[in-house]
């Protein structure tokens, strides 16, 4: 994957596969054809605009500060988030998500880490526009709560059209005591089964290959 | 020489406070195959899980000792560091963790010193042969979207890589068809000939002794062991079932 720099506030993308990194409080993102994005950037403001036919698979991993994104979605684009949480303190994230079009695949899938001091509000809306059809919607928000705090979680589905696929999953958690007894009968300690617990939770689902950029 | 001895064993469901099992007692020898039989929700399961220490079964009586030393209110890693290896009935799946980082963890706290890799993954080839699995298993989080036949190759797996001298088999068959089944008993059984372990089988039914041969068979039944003998213990099972040994209905001397 190629490291860009953004400066700009405005970027385009097209077939590209790209880590970005910016410094601004502000960027919006125009897609064309396939495009990957490794966002390690710390904008609070993400604006993502997907033509007709595009495909965005968005990668996040262990984000540490709050973030807005906004993802508007023209027919027959196919959006695709992978956001992990690893906080240090209060973090904010909102996702808005907009089908404007037909045949839309929309998939959010955002997991929470909460331990030491982190706590969470994490917002995701998925608006499907009136008169559309074909357009399937996937949102799944996991926390797993180790120290406690408070996390709030808030998935709404504002759907407008009579014709939509839409599905979402939410929860809160402590870690599983039977995954915890299940790795010490193997012989590991208790603080490393909860280490191994909390780490596999954070990078489940991310490919090899966003990985080997982190 | 003794490995196992459980004495008079009282033990407690923590959710419900029910008496699961009551003056239990069992003994495994080095190097030996024992055997516990029971019906369906005879508490064949609470063994297992009490001699691991499961947090959710409270020992209100009783001893464990392991090799020469008291080990009823040990953790359960301590526990497994000692040799002791539960291949449980329906083995957890872990999402997001790979059995490769699961056994690299348990090995170098085994040993404590890092894991040589090279010979690590030299010897996960030579198993994942044996057992008639591609060696990117290793690679796969743990249980995770595995049939009944792989989770058993997986646990099979970490027998191999833990070296346990005690594997404790609740179920072993369950979830495994006909080639599976005769892979993981023949792999089971060179395990036993190399490392000279001990094993304990805890079955409702005796298709797996036509291949781990037990020295001998306890019945469980009414919380505690009610007959105890050789393998002949096996056939009497399959003609009259399990209802022979209640307590009372026949003598258990008999």
């Amino acid at each position: 994957m190629n490291k860009i720099i953004v400066e700009n506030d405005v970027i385009s993308f097209d077939n590209e596969e790209v880590v970005i990194e910016s410094k601004n409080p502000f960027l919006k993102i125009e897609v064309k054809n396939n495009v990957v994005i490794l966002d390690k950037s710390n904008v609070s403001n993400l604006e993502i605009t997907m033509a007709k036919d595009s495909t965005l698979k968005y990668y996040n991993y262990q984000a540490k500060y709050s973030k807005n994104i906004v993802v508007k979605m023209q027919s027959k684009a196919n959006f695709k988030a992978k956001i992990s949480l690893l906080g240090k303190q209060d973090v904010s994230w909102k996702v808005d998500t907009y089908m404007l079009g037909n045949n839309i695949k929309n998939e959010v899938d955002i997991k929470a880490l909460s331990k030491d001091d982190a706590s969470y509000k994490i917002e995701v809306n998925g608006h499907v526009k009136k008169n559309t059809k074909n357009n399937l919607m996937n949102e799944s928000i996991q926390v797993l709560n180790v120290n406690g705090n408070k996390c709030e979680i808030i998935p709404n589905m504002l759907v407008s059209s009579k014709e939509v696929m839409a599905n979402h999953a939410a929860s809160i958690a402590h870690i599983n005591e039977n995954e915890i007894f299940y790795l010490q009968s193997k012989g590991i300690l208790l603080q490393d089964a909860k280490k191994l617990i909390e780490e596999g939770f954070i990078k489940e689902g991310f490919e090899d290959k966003i990985l080997q950029n982190i | 020489m003794l490995m196992l001895e459980i004495k008079n064993l009282k033990v407690q469901a923590v959710d419900n406070k029910q008496i699961l099992l009551n003056e239990f007692n069992l003994e495994i020898k080095d190097d030996q195959i024992v055997a516990i039989m029971g019906k369906n929700g005879a508490g064949k399961s609470t063994i297992c899980k009490t001699l691991l220490g499961d947090a959710s079964y409270k020992i209100i009586e009783g001893q464990i000792i392991f090799n020469n030393e008291d080990i009823t209110q040990e953790t359960t890693d301590k526990k497994a560091l000692k040799g002791i290896y539960l291949l449980s009935q329906n083995p957890l799946s872990i999402k997001g963790v790979s059995l490769s980082e699961m056994l690299r963890m348990a090995i170098s706290t085994k040993t404590n010193k890092a894991v040589d890799i090279l010979a690590f993954h030299k010897k996960i080839k030579d198993i994942c042969k044996k057992l008639e699995i591609p060696q990117s298993f290793i690679h796969r989080d743990v249980n995770y979207n595995m049939s009944g036949g792989e989770r058993k190759k997986s646990e099979l797996l970490q027998v191999w890589m833990l070296e346990p001298s005690l594997v404790i088999l609740d179920e072993i068959d369950s979830g495994l068809d006909v080639d599976s089944f005769k892979i993981v008993m023949n792999s089971l059984l060179e395990y036993k000939k190399e490392y000279k372990a001990s094993i304990l089988i805890i079955t409702h039914n005796t298709k797996v002794f036509d291949y781990l041969k037990p020295d001998v068979i306890n019945i469980l039944d009414n919380q505690k062991i009610v007959a105890s003998a050789d393998d002949s213990l096996a056939k009497l099972v399959d003609d009259q079932g399990f209802e022979a040994f209640k307590i009372g209905k026949k003598d258990l001397d008999e």
